[in-house]
């Protein structure tokens, strides 16, 4: 899905600068789950957040490496940006399977693809999910 | 007002021998480099997706191979500014004598008359728009930004790089500053910035600069290397434009023309050169900058006389109570550098 960014905006010029790139970039499966807003204040989470399980509720959270809830474990890769008020939940969609642009997974603040979680890189471990993080090289850019 | 004496004994006392009438046509040297699109919309955009010269990698038998995306581009939208100047065709001093002169048999002498002065009247209303579209261009080459003075100025955000501030390491007036340096500096930024892969390139140069460089003597020196053949100074020739060719120079792997647009406008009493007498501009001889013309505010006529597009649109407007009869030009041109860091601007002189 592209997205368009206004760099500049005056009475009679307004530049935009639009992304067409893909996230998931073919042979994706999806499943749907639920995400909790618990957090005290709104949420808003950009397509391509890792995302992990809390095991007693079986919700969504962001994946946090240093979680012992269940949700430091990946289970797929958020596939749209949502944005959920404190207090509410909402059924998002998750990529389970196929090919995803390495460069467009979002992280929570302190993991990376490195990152180990039970003696084993997130790489890896997206990788044995069914998951194959395709590098890209973007040959275009925005104008001034 | 009572009439003049020598309105009754003109024809007695004295002969029109000659007129001179000041109507300087407005030349287009600059706009020459932006080609014209018109359109029917209020207002114009660009699209621009700036690319990259990265070279492959190779891989592995086993490997998927690289994937390239190409997923980012800029559109821009402007608005035009509006020009719009005009005439009240009766307050023409052969207006009422044409009228009158229905009554004696030579209208029609009059009224011809009357209609060669309007034209030229009008013809001087249109070279007004003609010099701000000249102007937009001006602004355009030498900093990047479209000045407007009822309008916000329009920015097209050239790189830093692209407009060098004075310094003395430049200044073509010091013996031991070698002009092809600071030429050469603008080239590689137009290929590797701007990515124009062409071989010549025009620089249009203050009147200073040129003075300035033909009186370096590192440049000099150069152009008096016995049996090399690498610039070409000539008698300066003036093309239909405007502009003035006074020869090419090697720089580098590339090739220089080398003009001045010696022409002025009018502000506030003086004279302004279009190209600043102490900066050098250099583009591509091939530019991809765009003059492009929005719609001027129009209705519907009775009779199904429908809107037009244009450089410019000639109106009139009749008001019988008033007794006024109005011919207007109107114009919304916006001068687009498509290309933008195919611009590089010099201040070679302090």
């Amino acid at each position: 899905m592209s997205t368009g960014t206004v760099v500049k905006d005056t009475s009679n010029q307004l530049n935009i600068n639009i992304d067409s790139s893909f996230i998931f970039l073919g042979s994706n499966s999806y499943e749907r789950a639920t995400y909790a807003n618990g957090t005290g204040s709104t949420v808003t989470m950009l397509a391509g957040t890792i995302m992990g399980r809390v095991s007693s509720s079986g919700l969504l959270l962001p994946l946090a490496i240093g979680a012992t809830d269940g949700s430091q474990h990946f289970v797929g890769v958020l596939t749209e940006t949502v944005t959920v008020i404190n207090g509410d939940s909402k059924q998002v969609s998750l990529c389970i399977e196929g090919k995803v642009a390495q460069d467009k997974l979002v992280f929570n603040a302190a993991e990376d693809l490195e990152s180990v979680v039970d003696g084993r890189q997130l790489k890896d471990i997206i990788a044995g999910q069914g998951i194959k993080l395709v590098a890209t090289d973007e040959l275009s850019n925005f104008d001034n | 007002m009572s009439i003049a004496v020598q309105d009754a004994r003109a024809l007695l006392t004295k002969g029109l021998v000659a007129v001179y009438k000041e109507m300087p046509k407005t030349t287009s040297f600059l706009r020459s480099f932006f080609t014209v699109k018109e359109s029917m919309t209020e207002k114009v955009s660009i699209e621009v997706r700036r690319g990259s010269e990265k070279v492959a990698v190779d891989v592995t038998r086993y490997d998927d191979g690289n994937l390239n995306i190409v997923s980012k581009s800029t559109e821009k939208l402007i608005k035009p500014p509006m020009y719009d100047e005009y005439i009240i065709a009766n307050d023409h001093e052969l207006y009422q004598v044409a009228v009158g002169a229905i009554q004696t048999g030579q209208g029609e002498t009059y009224f011809k008359q009357l209609i060669d002065g309007l034209a030229e009247d009008m013809s001087m209303s249109v070279d007004k728009i003609y010099r701000a579209m000249e102007k937009q261009a001006a602004d355009v080459l030498e900093t990047g930004v479209v000045s407007l003075t009822n309008n916000a100025n329009i920015d097209y955000g050239r790189k830093a790089a692209s407009l060098v501030a004075y310094g003395a390491a430049r200044d073509f007036s010091i013996a031991t500053v070698n002009p092809k340096e600071v030429f050469l500096t603008a080239l590689k930024f137009i290929r590797e910035k701007g990515k124009a892969q062409g071989s010549v390139y025009n620089a249009i140069l203050g009147g200073e600069v040129l003075s300035a460089l033909f009186s370096n003597p590192l440049f000099q020196a150069e152009g008096d290397l016995k049996d090399w053949s690498l610039d070409s100074i000539r008698e300066p020739q003036r093309n239909s434009v405007g502009g003035t060719l006074h020869g090419q120079i090697s720089v580098g792997s590339y090739k220089v023309n080398l003009w001045t647009y010696p022409e002025v406008y009018d502000l506030a009493g003086a004279q302004v050169p279009y190209i600043n007498e102490k900066k050098m501009i250099i583009i591509p001889e091939t530019t991809n900058f765009v003059m492009a013309f929005s719609a001027v505010p129009q209705l519907i006529e009775n009779g199904g006389v429908i809107p037009q597009k244009g450089a410019i649109l000639m109106t009139e407007y009749f008001d019988m109570k008033k007794t006024a009869h109005e011919m207007h030009a109107k114009s919304c041109p916006i001068a687009i550098p498509v290309a933008v860091d195919q611009i590089h601007t010099t201040t070679v002189l302090n």
